[in-house]
């Protein structure tokens, strides 16, 4: 441990860091780690009030109050209400209260207002830096499309990173273990939203804590998102050489006796094992988990105008980080029957109650939609959805 | 083969000792969405986990779960223990945080199912006693 280290956990910078000290360390000993390194970015996951209760408000308020202070660029995750724009997700004043306490304490702290779960349209990592993010889907991204190292971390550590600037290094921070061990194909056309989430799926569930080689074509960078969304839901995946994408990529590994080759009708196999509900019983469509970025406001509008729809008859919720969307388009969206929903998604807000099935495009919504709500899930694309209820 | 007084070797993790029935779950888990915080209720099974020697294959999904087994400990519906074959970081932050006793085990298959049973966990190593099975 080097100096700064040492007094933290003596508590010469104060409780709270003291406390994120011992946390870290705590957990890196039982890891084996044998040493502390520097990170450049902490994400941390774990702040929508439903999902973490009492028990967490409390956990991320007594760091607050103890004087903790971020000592790196830190963004936090979704929350559990739309941020700037009225929605059905928040109606109970008490949950909107509680989040907004915890929203206060993590920008009290110096977290930067982000309330998304894609940090890397904020700050790209650059190739080989050490990070401590949460969110299992953002982990994927930053190993395999930017070739930064993170592991998945819990909220709290990426909370306690936050705070020190440090983590254990272990995992996937040393280059012995980012190698690919399997040699995944894809034997089928061009991979997007939701069929890329499919094979995520496949791959997650059926390979854990392994890196796999993946050779499959993707159809675009929101089909990788989606794959690496759905990889870390249903198994836990943290990185993937992927190939033509991943900068760590040195094809595929030579000597390994594990090979698996998947095809469309595995895909088309897991998407009617998952189904639980009809497109006739669906009651919205939710996309944009991972969230989107802004752009596809525009990429909705131009969706809608090609096929020359004017509104839906069923709702679109379409979820983005919390920044500024413009106020005219949400309207104009609305319109449309298209509610933008900025800073949470469907997954960690509370949807008892609100609907009985939704489609969607997302393979990690389909993963904790139906466990934590009950909700019935139908896979269809944003396209097939508005094909089907589009009024003209 | 009798399961009455076996003794095996485990690996520690989080130290502590722990007694209670075991639930073994021969799956990944992902104790947010997976894991009822209120209830501890584990959904795909409709089991309670609280007191129990909870063994599994490993972790997966949300990084959320350190926060659930926090709450957990909180309400004091916390497993007793916690068996699993694959180490992550989300478990060792949840077990730290949540105060359950944590130990690896090569193999879970070799552990039975509702079996009265100790867990001595003491970094790096761990005994589980199976002391009487249902």
């Amino acid at each position: 441990m080097d100096k700064w280290e040492e007094k933290a956990l003596n508590g010469e910078y104060g409780e709270a860091t003291q406390l994120a000290m011992r946390l870290i360390v705590k957990v890196g000993e039982a890891l084996g780690a044998e040493r502390l390194i520097r990170i450049s970015h902490a994400h941390v996951s774990g702040i929508s009030y439903d999902n973490i209760g009492e028990a967490g408000l409390e956990f991320i308020k007594s760091l607050y109050e103890m004087g903790g202070r971020t000592r790196v660029f830190s963004t936090f995750n979704p929350v559990g209400i739309s941020i700037g724009v009225d929605s059905f997700l928040n109606r109970d004043s008490v949950l909107v209260k509680r989040q907004e306490e915890i929203i206060k304490y993590l920008v009290g702290m110096g977290f930067k207002f982000s309330a998304t779960c894609i940090p890397y349209m904020i700050r790209e990592p650059r190739q080989g830096e050490h990070l401590a993010w949460g969110e299992s889907s953002a982990v994927v991204v930053a190993n395999s499309v930017y070739g930064a190292r993170t592991n998945r971390e819990g909220g709290p550590i990426a909370l306690a990173a936050a705070l020190t600037g440090r983590v254990y290094e272990w995992g996937l921070h040393l280059d012995d273990n980012r190698k690919p061990s399997i040699y995944v194909k894809y034997e089928g056309s061009l991979l997007d939203e939701p069929y890329s989430g499919l094979l995520g799926y496949l791959v997650g569930l059926n390979n854990p804590s392994t890196i796999p080689y993946i050779d499959a074509r993707f159809g675009s960078r929101r089909g990788i998102l989606s794959f690496a969304a759905a990889s870390a839901a249903a198994g836990n995946l943290a990185m993937a050489i992927i190939r033509g994408v991943s900068p760590e990529d040195k094809g595929p590994p030579k000597y390994t006796e594990d090979k698996v080759v998947y095809n469309f009708n595995d895909l088309l196999r897991l998407k009617k094992d998952l189904e639980n509900a009809g497109t006739e019983e669906v009651e919205a469509f939710f996309t944009g988990c991972p969230h989107h970025s802004v752009d596809v406001i525009d990429y909705l509008e131009d969706v809608f105008m090609r096929m020359n729809v004017r509104k839906v008859s069923k709702p679109i919720w379409v979820s983005v980080p919390a920044m500024t969307v413009d106020r005219e388009v949400v309207e104009r969206l609305r319109s449309r029957n298209v509610l933008v929903l900025p800073g949470t998604c469907l997954v960690v807000s509370r949807m008892g109650g609100i609907v009985k099935a939704i489609a969607t495009d997302s393979l990690k919504t389909v993963f904790y939609l139906p466990r934590r709500h009950g909700i019935g899930v139908k896979i269809m694309s944003l396209k097939e959805f508005i094909e089907y209820y589009g009024e003209k | 083969m009798t399961n009455k007084n076996r003794i095996l070797q485990l690996r520690g993790i989080i130290e502590g000792t722990a007694e209670g029935y075991t639930l073994v779950y021969k799956n990944l888990i992902s104790f947010y969405g997976e894991v009822d915080p209120s209830t501890a209720t584990l959904i795909p099974i409709n089991k309670s986990i609280t007191g129990r020697i909870l063994v599994i294959r490993g972790t997966r999904g949300s990084t959320v779960g350190p926060y659930i087994l926090f709450s957990l400990h909180k309400n004091n519906k916390a497993p007793a223990a916690i068996i699993s074959e694959h180490i992550e970081p989300i478990l060792v932050a949840g077990s730290v945080l949540g105060r359950i006793p944590l130990a690896q085990a090569d193999n879970i298959d070799n552990i039975p199912d509702n079996c009265y049973a100790v867990l001595e966990s003491n970094p790096p190593k761990a005994i589980l006693k199976i002391k009487e099975c249902e």
